[in-house]
C-alpha cells in the first residue's frame, strides 16, 4: 500500500530534489505536487494525503496561511506536517508549531534527516489515511 | 559593518553550494572571464538589504545539474532558474537568520533581474559592498546593498 506524500514548493527544482530524497527513504510512496497553499488544499481535497513537506515562503498562498488552514480543519488537522524552510528565526518557528507542526528541516538539508524523519512518521503503528473513514470535504 | 556582512554572506553562500550543490570554493583567485552574460539574482531580507548573486553561466549550468542530480550537461528552463532562485532563498533565509532579523523582517521571492546594484542609483542611504568569489574555478559575485533608514 502507498503512502500518499505532498510536496508543496514554488520551486519545482526543490519540488524534484525533495522527490528524489523522499524516494530514497525507501517506502513506498507516491508524491503530489503543489506550487503555493491553494493548490496543496486542493491535493488534500482529492487524495488522502499521509504526509505533507511544505515550503513556508511562497506566493499566492504562503505556509503559515496553509498551516492555518489545515490546522482548522478537523479532517486534515491530523496529517503529519513537515516543514522544509529556511526560516529559523524562533518566533515564527513557535508560531508553526502552535499550529501543529510536527517537524521543521532547515534549508540546506541532508538526504538523511528527510529519510529519517520519514521513517519515524510513517513506521510501526502507522494509521493509514486510506483505512479512515472520515470523508474529505468539499471547501 | 557591511565588510562583515559580505563576509557572512561568502560563508553562507560557500556552505549552502556544498551542501546542496557538491560545490567547493577554489582558492585560485586569479580572475576568470565568463563569455556568456552571468545571470543575475536578487532577494530582499526585509527592506534592510538587497543581495544580488550573479552567476557565471557554467556555473549556473553547474549549480543545477549538482542540485537536481542529473547528469544533463545542459539544464532547460524552467529548472535551470529555479534552481538558481532556490539557492538564492536559501542563501537569503539563512543571511536573516544569522543577522537575527527581526521576526516582522519578511523574506521576498527571489528573482532574475536585469539591473544590478545599480538599481538604487546614488541614494546616499544605500551602501554597496560587492566581492567576486569563485566555485569550482568559475566566478560568482555577491553584492549586498544595504539600506539606511
Amino acid at each position: 500500500m502507498l503512502y500518499n506524500i505532498l510536496i508543496i514548493d514554488d520551486s519545482p527544482s526543490m519540488r524534484k530534489v525533495l522527490q528524489k530524497v523522499i524516494a530514497m527513504a525507501g517506502l513506498p510512496v507516491e508524491c503530489f505536487e503543489a506550487s503555493d497553499g491553494i493548490q496543496g488544499l486542493d491535493q488534500c481535497r482529492h487524495h488522502r494525503i499521509d504526509v505533507i513537506f511544505t515550503d513556508l515562503n511562497m506566493p499566492n498562498m504562503d505556509g503559515f496561511t496553509f498551516l492555518k488552514q489545515i490546522h482548522q480543519n478537523p479532517a486534515f488537522d491530523d496529517i503529519p506536517v513537515l516543514v522544509v524552510s529556511t526560516e529559523g528565526r524562533t518566533a515564527l518557528i513557535e508560531e508553526a508549531l502552535k499550529l501543529g507542526v510536527a517537524n521543521f528541516i532547515n534549508k540546506p538539508f541532508q538526504a538523511e534527516e528527510i529519510a529519517d524523519k520519514l521513517h519515524n512518521i510513517l513506521g510501526e503503528g502507522y494509521d493509514h489515511r486510506e483505512d479512515r473513514t472520515t470523508e474529505a470535504p468539499d471547501f | 559593518m557591511i565588510t562583515e556582512k559580505i563576509e557572512l554572506l561568502k560563508r553562507l553562500t560557500f556552505n549552502i553550494l556544498k551542501e546542496m550543490c557538491f560545490l567547493f570554493q577554489s582558492e585560485d583567485l586569479s580572475s576568470v572571464q565568463s563569455e556568456e552574460l552571468p545571470i543575475l539574482v536578487r532577494i530582499d531580507c526585509g527592506k534592510k538589504y538587497s543581495l544580488f548573486l550573479h552567476f557565471d553561466p557554467i556555473l549556473a549550468h553547474t549549480i543545477a545539474r549538482n542540485f537536481l542530480g542529473t547528469a544533463q550537461e545542459v539544464i532547460e528552463s524552467p529548472f535551470l532558474e529555479s534552481a538558481l532562485t532556490e539557492v538564492v532563498n536559501m542563501v537569503g533565509g539563512n543571511f536573516m537568520n544569522a543577522t537575527h532579523m527581526e521576526s516582522t523582517a519578511h523574506l521576498s521571492l527571489p528573482e532574475i533581474v536585469e539591473e544590478d546594484w545599480r538599481v538604487f542609483g546614488h541614494d546616499p542611504r544605500t551602501r554597496i559592498v560587492t566581492e567576486a568569489i569563485k566555485v569550482n574555478d568559475r566566478p560568482l559575485q555577491l553584492t549586498i546593498a544595504e539600506h539606511m533608514a
